[in-house]
Order: structure tokens, then sequence, then C-alpha cells
């Protein structure tokens, strides 16, 4: 893949945020800064909002009130398809591709936002030469995230690592700005673990990337990460750098639990 | 091609002659075999091309039409009323059959644009709720428009002709001493819209739009977060598939040389239903060959209905050849369905070499 920067890595400013369901507040007042061409994590217990942050951010989610920001330009309340448009790309959690889909189709999908072809022109056979540039492009992505002798298998036929790193891979072909990764070793071993960590490090630098991530991977976080928010019940217990936030008590409280109530006790002493 | 650098020519060999060797038997035909086997691949044809829209639409999109026979009667008597001269209780605007046979099309196409505010928002079966009601409404109308349609007996259809060259039995032609009537002379007219209809449809969904739609089909929040516009994905694959229904919908105008409502109920659209997923979903060979079962079986139960044990002609005491042929079928799709939901196409998809193998589509939504 190439190593020169083809855009600049954008900002990422979250001001105010709260998203409500029906009268629950998931995000209460999330505020945070990602300067441009950093790693920041999203930690946080289960429950703590860190999915819904994302959503909010890729326009799955509508903000009930705060601003999200892209490089000064407010992309609160745009459709993820636009949002996908100013150079958001992102994963999920929970794997999304087409199962009977090649790896390389499945590729191919992240460069809709930059190809044209509709289907009138695809239909008359106009899209091919567009086709074959991106393609090119897109079996580079792929070398580099170990993907090349996957690339004509169906997605389904993969194994559960080289399916987190097609999901990676399909979101860097979005030549993103801006790279939002939800959960991006869960489910791997340590090896598999490492060995994305630093493919989201090299791709930070060789693409000119800001990348924001949701990860319960202590290791991998205190890795690659430049900065951490750290969520609980929808709102920011602090925001640093690691070393920070590894020192930071409300951080060991919310992991950690708080030290243990007598009522615990009680209820133990009655189970057994 | 750049299919060439993805697919090795030595693959593909094999592929290519099977193709050839059908063509040519395809374009031999009118020579050797009578009007009956004639008109029935022209019915075949026609249902193939509204096949393969219909199979774009849910195959690939996962968009469940059965609103279909609308857009094809939209196509029939679009051409029916735009090539058609006034006369014996309808109206037509007499223009040049060809003409009338495009815009036919596009009115096909525009009627489904009209249906976008709720192609657009629906998904998957609750489209196929919601499209329900315009095979009632169109059935309605095609009854009680009468200027237009004909009402309950429908009208007459005028046959294409290209360049003075009517495609009807007018037509004065002999190849090698076989005169060429409708049957001979639409054949071919028919072959070539059908090819054009399977090599668009194959386009656009090895393209850029099917990876799209079938993204889509599986999780429409995933495909917006490529940069999808789901809404305006849905409209325009509604629209695609509407435009190859009214093209169905003006070849079966011309094999049947006559329209009729009851034609165009909601059994055309569960026809449709049945060939493409028989066939395949989202696979264009699957349609052709899941149209050309639905469209031959009953045909040739009817012709072949004194030999057949339980069938019998019209007036007999056994099943009616339409019937029975409606049991095979129904037969068919739940062992299909069963055993193996790729349909046809993924039956050929087992006996060909892994390497071009291209995965058939998951079962229906």
């Amino acid at each position: 893949m190439t190593t020169t920067p083809t855009q600049t890595a954008a900002e990422l400013r979250v001001e105010d945020v709260s998203v409500v369901f029906s009268g629950l507040r998931a995000l209460d007042g999330v505020s945070f800064t990602v300067r441009p061409g950093t790693i920041h994590a999203v930690i946080g217990p289960n429950g703590a909002g860190k999915t819904t942050l994302l959503n909010a951010l890729s326009g799955i989610y509508r903000v009930a009130s705060g601003r999200i920001m892209v490089d000064g330009q407010e992309v609160t309340g745009l459709r993820p398809d636009r949002v996908a448009r100013r150079g958001v790309a992102r994963t999920f959690q929970n794997i999304v591709v087409s199962p009977v889909e090649s790896t390389l189709d499945n590729l191919m999908v992240g460069r809709h936002r930059l190809t044209r072809s509709g289907i009138a022109a695809t239909a008359l056979g106009l899209g091919r030469g567009e086709q074959r540039v991106h393609e090119a492009r897109v079996r580079d992505i792929a070398e580099f995230a170990g993907l090349s002798g996957v690339l004509d298998r169906p997605a389904a036929s993969l194994a559960y690592g080289d399916l987190k790193r097609l999901e990676f891979a399909r979101a860097l072909c979005l030549e993103p700005r801006l790279l939002i990764l939800d959960e991006p070793v869960a489910g791997m071993n340590t090896a598999e673990s490492a060995e994305l960590a630093r493919l989201v490090s090299a791709a930070r630098d060789a693409l000119g990337l800001t990348v924001v991530f949701v990860e319960h991977d202590m290791g991998v976080v205190m890795s690659i990460a430049d900065r951490i928010t750290v969520l609980d019940f929808g709102k920011v217990v602090t925001d640093g750098t690691p070393e920070h936030v590894r020192q930071h008590p409300e951080v060991i409280s919310a992991y950690l639990g708080a030290p243990m109530e007598s009522g615990n006790d009680q209820v133990a002493e009655r189970l057994s | 091609m750049p299919e060439t650098s993805r697919f090795p020519m030595a693959g593909r060999v094999p592929a290519l002659c099977a193709l050839t060797a059908a063509l040519v038997v395809l374009l031999a035909l009118p020579l050797y075999v009578s009007a009956f086997w004639l008109n029935m691949g022209l019915f075949a044809m026609a249902a193939a091309v509204g096949a393969i829209g219909l199979t774009i639409l849910l195959g690939a999109a996962g968009q469940l039409s059965l609103g279909h026979a609308f857009f094809v009667a939209v196509g029939a008597y679009g051409y029916a009323f735009l090539a058609g001269e006034s006369g014996g209780g309808v109206s037509g605007l007499g223009l040049p059959p060809l003409l009338a046979a495009v815009l036919a099309v596009l009115l096909a196409g525009v009627c489904g644009l009209l249906f976008s505010p709720v192609s657009s928002r629906l998904r998957g079966i609750y489209l196929g709720i919601a499209s329900l009601g315009l095979v009632f409404l169109g059935h309605h109308l095609l009854q009680n428009m009468k200027p237009v349609t004909g009402g309950f007996e429908g009208r007459t259809v005028v046959p294409l002709s290209i360049g003075g060259f009517s495609f009807s039995d007018q037509a004065d032609v002999t190849v090698l001493g076989v005169p060429f009537g409708a049957a001979e002379s639409q054949w071919y007219l028919f072959l070539v819209v059908t090819v054009g209809a399977a090599l668009l449809g194959r386009n656009v969904l090895r393209g850029r739009p099917g990876r799209a739609l079938r993204l889509m089909k599986d999780s429409e929040i995933g495909a917006s977060a490529m940069g999808v516009d789901i809404r305006r994905t849905k409209a325009a694959v509604f629209v695609l598939s509407s435009m190859y229904a009214g093209a169905a919908g003006v070849l079966t105008a011309l094999a049947f040389q006559r329209t009729v409502p009851d034609y165009f109920s909601l059994h055309l659209s569960v026809s449709y239903l049945v060939m493409v997923i028989l066939g395949g979903l989202g696979s264009v060979g699957g349609a052709i060959a899941g149209a050309v079962f639905v469209v031959t079986l009953p045909l040739l139960f009817s012709r072949y209905a004194d030999s057949l044990p339980f069938v019998t002609g019209a007036g007999g005491q056994g099943l009616d050849a339409s019937t029975a042929a409606q049991f095979v079928y129904g037969a068919v799709v739940i062992v299909a369905v069963i055993v193996q939901p790729g349909g046809l196409a993924a039956l050929a998809g087992a006996v060909r070499p892994p390497r071009s193998r291209r995965p058939a589509a998951a079962a229906a939504p």
C-alpha cells in the first residue's frame, strides 16, 4: 500500500452530545475532542454508552442535543450515507458483511462513495473502467490487511479473525479521514489482537487517519491509544492519556466495582 | 472485457462453448420446429424478461413485490394503446410500434417511480404487502378504462414493425423454404430482447449497484455506512424492476396479439415469484430457467394430455393441464426451497468448477 497519506486526517469534536431512547439518557452531555492523526479509545463498562456514541457519530442514532463536528463541519443529524460521504468510515461490533459475496466484492462495496456509475451506466457496461481502477486499489488494501489469499472466497467461509480484518479493510476502502472501529479485536486471540492493533497503527501512519475506537481489551487500548475517553452511565468519567486514565480513581472503581457493600454479603448468605 | 482478467479464459472455455452451442440451436430453431413450439418459446422469453427484473429486486435487493403483474399490464396495455389505432370502441395514438414499445417500457418505469414513496420506505415482505394493492388497482382500471383498455374483452395488439418489416403473418418472407410468419420472425425479436435484458441485468448485478443492493439486503445500516443512500437505492431498483416488467408486458402483448385484463391478476405476480425462487434468487440465468419451466409446463401438459396419467384435455374427467401443472410446480417449489434453496442456479453451480462459481443468493427473506 502506498505510504504517502492521500488526504489529511480529520479532527473530531463531540460537543455536549446527548442521545435519548424513550426517556433513557444513553448519552448525557458527552464532550471530547480527537486531534487529527491520533488514535483515540473510548472505554467503559457494559452499558456505558460506547456503541451508542459510535452510532451517534456515524449518523445511525439521532442526537437529542449537542453537536458533532468533523473538521469544523457539523455532521449532527446527517444520515449515515451522508456522514460516510464526508469521509467517516466504520466497522461494526457484530460483523456486517454479505456472506455469499466474495471477500473482494465485500471490499469493493467500500468504494461505493468514491465511485459514480449508477444503474443505467452499469447496465450498459460503462462502469468497468472505473471498477478496474478501484479494484487495483482494493487489492492493495487487502494485501495490507493480510486478506490477499482469501479474495475469491465467499465471506461466509472466512475464519472469524479474517472477517474482523475484512470489516477493517472494507472501512479503509472508503479512504476515510476518520475511522471508527467498534470492538475491532473482540473475540480474537492474543496474537490476532496484537496483529490487528499493529494494523490500526500502521494504517494511521500510512494513510493519514484519525481513529476512534471502542475496545474492552485493555492491552490493545493501552498499546495503541494516544488518548482515552472513559464513559460510564452515558457520561464522560475522564479523558486523557493512557497514564492519566490508568491512575484515575473513578476509572478504577468503574472497572473493578466499588468496594463490596454489606448488602451483597447478605444476598450471598441467603443464596447459600 | 475486464472479466477476462478476473477469470482466466482457460476456465471459461467450456462455458463459452456451451453458450455458443445454445445460441446456434436457438437461432436455427425456427427453421425446424412448428409454430406451437415457437409460440411456447415466445411466452417463455416474455416471462424471462419479467423474471430477470424480479430477481434483481427480490434476489439482490431483498425487496418483495407482489405488484409485478401491474407493471407487466402497464407495459402490455401501454404498447397496445400507444401503437394502436382508434376504432372499434377503443382509442389509440397510432404511434410507430417501435417507439410505442420503448415508451411503454418507460411508462412502466414512471409508474414504478410514482410508487417510490412506498417502495423507498418499506423493506422486504412489507413492500410485498403494500405492492399487492397495485394488482387490484390495476385490474379495476383495466376493467373500467374502456377507451384505453377495451374493458373486459381487452383489445387487439398491433404487431411490431421496424423499418417497414412487420413481425406478423403479413410479412411475405421465406427463409430456406420456411415461410416466416409471426411466430418465426418474433422468435428472433424476442431472442434479441431477452439476451439484451439478461446482459443488462447481469452487468447491474456484477457491478457497483449489485454489490450495494446485496449488502443492503443483509444490512441496511451496513450499506448506508458505506455511503449507500438506502431510500434512493430502493426506489431505483424498484423502477428498474418495473421497467423489466414493462418490457415483459410489451412482449406478452405481442406474443398473444391481444391483451385481456384477467391475465394480469395476482396469479401472474405469484407465477413470477415462483420463477425467480425456482431459478435461484439473484441469478439472471436462474430467472430465465425458472421462467421457461413455469411457462412451458402447462403447455406441455395440455399438448401431451392424452399420454399423461390424471391429465385430460378440455372437458375430460381428469385434471386439466394448467391445474396439473400448478400441482407440479407447487410441489417443485416446496422441494426446491427445502433441498436446494439456491434454486436451479445453485444446481448449475454445483457442477461448475469452483473457481468461477458465483455463489447463489441465500434463501428468501
